[in-house]
């Protein structure tokens, strides 16, 4: 146990450098996609948002979705999961758990177990 | 995949996205205040009742070792209610001499 911390504390400063430049450059790359199709709606882009939902409704209400190619249906059903999830990850981080509402557990289990098990 | 280039995705979309975050974030801590506050009830029901089969141990604990002082009294060929009386007898008589 002893030898296995010293090699860790010894391997940590040789190995920090290199790690650090691969979350940077991989952080990188995922902020240059983030900042364009992550980014939250602008209060200019409303008008959109409220057309886009116009549309949906009068689609569903004509009948218009039976149009649909399979899979341009099937894209859509996938996005559209893709946008409820969100809400799932949103629960999850309010509830301070991955897995379940724990409200009286977290007392007897240190830090980072105590938001899994 | 280097070629990629962002493109933009629908405001509906995105704007459907960060609510439906914003909304799981809202309920999930509503959701998790109220259990929290009925464990706290429960919880302190549970305390309560613990406490109470404390002091009820306790209790039954004293009879006991009372019962278990008499019994030896008795094994040991003593009267314990005479015992409690001479020793009555024996204090009054204490005090009544030194007065």
């Amino acid at each position: 146990m002893a030898a296995i911390v010293n090699r860790v504390t010894a391997l940590v400063p040789k190995v920090a450098l290199p790690v650090a430049r691969y979350g940077q450059s991989k952080l990188s790359r995922f902020w240059y996609f983030a900042r364009v199709e992550l980014r939250p709606p602008m209060p200019s882009e409303f008008g959109e948002v409220q057309k886009g939902v116009q549309k949906i409704v009068k689609s569903a209400s004509t009948g218009a979705w039976r149009q649909l190619t399979v899979k341009q249906f099937a894209l859509n059903g996938l996005v559209g999961l893709e946008v409820m999830f969100w809400f799932y990850i949103g629960e999850c981080i309010g509830r301070g758990s991955i897995i379940g509402y724990r409200p009286g557990r977290s007392e007897g289990i240190p830090a980072p177990y105590k938001y899994f098990m | 995949m280097a070629t990629a280039v962002p493109r933009n995705v629908s405001p509906l979309i995105r704007a459907g996205r960060w609510g439906l975050l914003l909304t799981g974030l809202v309920y999930g801590r509503m959701h998790h205040n109220t259990l929290k506050k009925r464990e706290e009830r429960i919880r302190q029901g549970e305390i309560d009742r613990v406490t109470q089969h404390a002091i009820h141990e306790l209790a039954d604990q004293k009879i006991r070792a009372d019962q278990s002082m008499v019994d030896l009294a008795q094994a040991a060929g003593v009267d314990p209610s005479g015992a409690k009386k001479s020793e009555d007898a024996k204090k009054s008589g204490s005090t009544s001499k030194h007065h």
